[in-house]
């Protein structure tokens, strides 16, 4: 579904003017249907890599092609992008607009669903069935996101991520904000989701302990290099310096 | 937003007081006991009555007449100030934060000359330049202003655009115009109603002074500013005057500084209600 090619990426130092190389040569693919966990520390370039992915950062250079297409050539290609990707950001709050209620949050989403498969009748039960998935009930519809707790506000936004019938959905630290509980439990919604809807899924993070529990694959970056990618069962066998470092901090944890 | 403001008392008081006020001004011919401009020069400095419930002034007009048809330039002058700044400030401001780049270069250097210049002696200029006209008062003021008001915006702007919502919006293939309308303009227009509330209060103030000081509002026409200007002489004499007018300026701008402040409290969309 996903083939990344010497994909790179440089940023300007706004100090200097320097050209900064923030992702090295990335090559990996992901097959629909999979959970990718990319695993890195702050700065490690995890965040560029994921708005590359959902179509927000055009990359210096290199090939990413979506279904075989490439987003960036032009406007069509991007739009077949925007329709297929959805993200959910870390910062729950921030993620939604403070004056809209849940329903209109979800309302915007499926707006844009209705521009790509014509008209919907039901908007309402739409929105309903949304919330239900995602464990909540109507009377939620008409609060506002600061009348929610996180998990439930992450909830929200995963329902509006999933309004447009996406293939992919990118969670750029989804969870890492909430506490242990609703971690568990939000990570047994998307599971759930995944199986049902028939999702991709991929997991930006630096928590470890989520990407065992979530994901099938694991890559490591770390400087902007991917250092490896390797299968989830196997992650105890990694050769990788940074990934063992890693796993033995885990293990205090 | 307007069942929170409606449910917010101290909004509906400020509010109603200064609805009450332009009502009294918009009403003035009927409201008004005598005609402002009617001079009786043997009734000058005519104490309280019931016919001039505060006196008479140097040419034995009724204060409390002029005080009242005063509302129309001062309010509305204000009013066309803050308009026209709000509209050139904000069209300044959204095209430099929302396009950035070269635009948000030239429009922002623009602004830093501008605010470089001290505002008076600004004013002054331009009034000189133009001529003493109302016209050229409310040109002057907005001239100045607008610079403030575009570097404001132009912060909220970038702040808006880089929120977690407008990117969601933007990875979801929203076109720019939703986005600019729907996400930008309604989170920075609680932020820009607080601020243009604050400044019709300077706005009053500024044109005031400048009537008083005789580049604005000329005489006869009962203006607050240019008021306090004809009563300057009578001061020890006939102090009521110099106080109508002054208090009221003072109390009118007062009203519009709380206004300001409910408004933002009001509009926190964070605040409970």
């Amino acid at each position: 579904m996903i083939k990344v090619s010497n994909l790179c990426m440089d940023f300007r130092s706004e100090l200097n003017g320097k050209k900064q190389r923030v992702l090295k040569n990335l090559n990996f693919n992901v097959r629909a249907g999979d959970c990718l966990g990319v695993l890195g520390e702050s700065g490690s370039g995890k965040s560029t890599l994921g708005r590359i992915l959902i179509g927000l950062l055009k990359p210096t250079s290199g090939e990413y092609l979506f279904e075989n297409i490439n987003p960036y050539q032009d406007k069509h290609n991007k739009h077949h992008l925007s329709e297929h990707v959805s993200v959910v950001f870390q910062d729950y709050v921030a993620s939604v607009n403070p004056r809209f209620t849940v329903a209109e949050i979800i309302k915007e989403s499926l707006n844009m669903l209705a521009k790509k498969q014509g008209k919907l009748k039901y908007i309402d039960e739409e929105i309903s069935k949304l919330l239900k998935m995602v464990g909540l009930d109507d009377t939620y519809k008409n609060r506002f996101p600061h009348q929610l707790s996180g998990g439930q506000l992450q909830r929200v936004c995963i329902g509006r991520a999933l309004a447009l019938k996406p293939s992919l959905i990118l969670f750029d630290e989804a969870i890492s904000s909430l506490d242990a509980h609703t971690q568990v439990q939000i990570m047994d919604l998307l599971k759930k989701l995944q199986e049902q809807l028939n999702l991709t899924y991929i997991f930006i993070t630096h928590d470890l302990m989520s990407v065992t529990y979530m994901c099938d694959k694991v890559m490591f970056l770390y400087n902007g290099e991917i250092t490896e990618c390797i299968k989830v069962d196997n992650i105890a066998q990694t050769t990788d310096d940074y990934a063992k470092k890693l796993l033995s901090t885990a293990i205090y944890i | 937003m307007l069942r929170r403001l409606l449910n917010h008392k101290g909004f509906l008081l400020t509010m109603g007081f200064i609805l009450f006020i332009t009502l009294i001004g918009i009403f003035a011919p009927v409201v008004a006991p005598h005609d402002p401009y009617v001079q009786d020069i043997m009734n000058k400095y005519a104490p309280f009555s019931w016919q001039f419930p505060l006196g008479t002034d140097n040419l034995g007009r009724c204060i409390l007449s002029r005080l009242i048809w005063g509302i129309r330039p001062t309010l509305g002058l204000a009013f066309l100030t803050m308009l026209g700044t709000i509209a050139l400030g904000g069209i300044m401001g959204l095209l430099s934060g929302y396009f950035r780049g070269p635009v948000d270069e030239i429009i922002m250097r623009i602004v830093d000359i501008m605010l470089s210049f001290p505002s008076q002696i600004m004013v002054f200029a331009v009034v000189a330049l133009l001529g003493v006209d109302v016209r050229n008062v409310i040109l002057a003021n907005v001239f100045i202003k607008w610079a403030w008001y575009a570097r404001m915006i132009r912060t909220s702007v970038i702040q808006h655009t880089d929120k977690n919502f407008v990117l969601y919006s933007r990875v979801i293939g929203n076109s720019e115009r939703f986005i600019l309308f729907k996400h930008i303009l309604p989170s920075i227009a609680s932020e820009l109603a607080v601020l243009a509330s604050l400044d019709i209060g300077w706005a009053i103030i500024n044109i005031s002074t400048l009537s008083f000081l005789g580049l604005g509002v000329q005489a006869p026409i009962p203006e607050w500013g240019a008021m306090l200007n004809e009563a300057k002489n009578a001061l020890t004499t006939n102090p009521i005057q110099m106080l109508a007018p002054g208090i009221a300026t003072v109390v009118l701008v007062t009203a519009f500084n709380f206004l300001g402040d409910v408004l933002r409290d009001a509009l926190d969309p964070k605040e409970e209600m």
